[in-house]
């Protein structure tokens, strides 16, 4: 009887106690999956401003609307950021990058931002201005999780 | 009259005993191996922490100084901006001749790269490998890329 009582104390003591360590782990992986994803994210939006500021003497033609991902032009010398079409997968072995270069619109009376499509009475398109979203993805235990941040570039010197 | 004297005796049975000891190995074992996980666990977080620590200090540094800075020159193991020259020196990085590592935190290499699209403008790729000179086997990355804010609108 006694043994059956130690056991049962036993096994309610490590049933108590597993999942909590468990969930502790998980915890802590995700807190530095989320670090990570942070840092990386801050990467691309560095990156992007260096090339979209780098790039608005021509007047952001080499980068039309669309998806993009940063990397580093070897063949140039010396080596420079780019952008390069397409979202990127597998940054550290587990997040997706991209970086959309998304058109301006601003209200013809305030000069404000209009979200979404121009509408062709209110607003006006701001050639000189770009809206960069970075994004990034990952998979947390199956689960998937995003990240993201907007970077307004506005030509001042035009 | 010795056998009865025996058979009166209270005590445990072998069988009790032995289950005694199995149990007692049982709980040993499980609280020396959650012992010893919480041991390592914070042993590395400690570490983690000092990591953590050491790449706020530098990362705070150099990003503030990268994105506002005027003059910059930028080699493979040396920033230079706005004549504070960032370097690595007996395995402390410092800035002039101030150390902006933790004594317990050694810097193993450095890798200074300016990868701009624009020529006026500075964009740092940076890589510095971080070790615990207490454990140098643990060591920490910090991967840099800050690029330098334009101020001047009039080009």
């Amino acid at each position: 009887m006694e043994v059956v009582i130690s056991l049962a104390v036993l096994s309610i003591l490590v049933a108590t106690f597993m999942p909590i360590l468990g969930w502790l782990m998980t915890r802590s992986k995700a807190t530095m999956y989320d670090t990570q994803a942070g840092l990386i994210l801050q990467e691309g939006m560095e990156v992007s401003y260096n090339v979209m500021v780098g790039s608005w003497d021509e007047d952001w033609s080499v980068y039309p609307e669309g998806k993009y991902h940063p990397a580093i032009d070897v063949s140039a010398s010396p080596e420079k950021w780019v952008l390069l079409s397409g979202a990127q997968t597998g940054v550290q072995a587990k997040f997706d990058r991209q970086i959309e270069i998304k058109p301006v619109c601003r209200n013809n009376g305030d000069g404000k931002l209009i979200p979404g499509n121009c509408p062709p009475t209110a607003g006006t398109r701001d050639n000189n201005s770009k809206l960069l979203t970075t994004t990034v993805n990952w998979l947390e235990n199956g689960r998937p999780k995003s990240i993201s941040a907007e970077l307004l570039v506005v030509n001042l010197g035009e | 009259m010795a056998k009865r004297e025996l058979k009166n005796i209270k005590g445990f049975s072998l069988i009790e005993l032995v289950v005694a000891i199995a149990l007692a190995s049982v709980v040993f074992i499980i609280v020396g191996s959650i012992l010893a996980t919480f041991v390592t666990q914070n042993t590395k977080s400690e570490r983690q922490e000092m990591f953590e620590q050491a790449k706020n200090d530098i990362v705070m540094e150099l990003s503030n100084n990268i994105r506002w800075g005027k003059d910059f020159v930028v080699t493979e193991d040396t920033l230079l901006i706005d004549g504070n020259k960032y370097h690595v020196e007996d395995g402390h990085f410092m800035k002039n001749s101030q150390n902006l590592t933790m004594d317990n935190v050694s810097v193993k290499k450095i890798e200074v790269f300016n990868v701009s699209t624009d020529p006026n403008l500075v964009g740092v790729d940076m890589t510095l490998v971080l070790a615990d000179r207490n454990y140098p086997l643990a060591t920490d990355v910090i991967h840099l890329v800050v690029s330098q804010r334009r101020t001047d609108v009039s080009n």
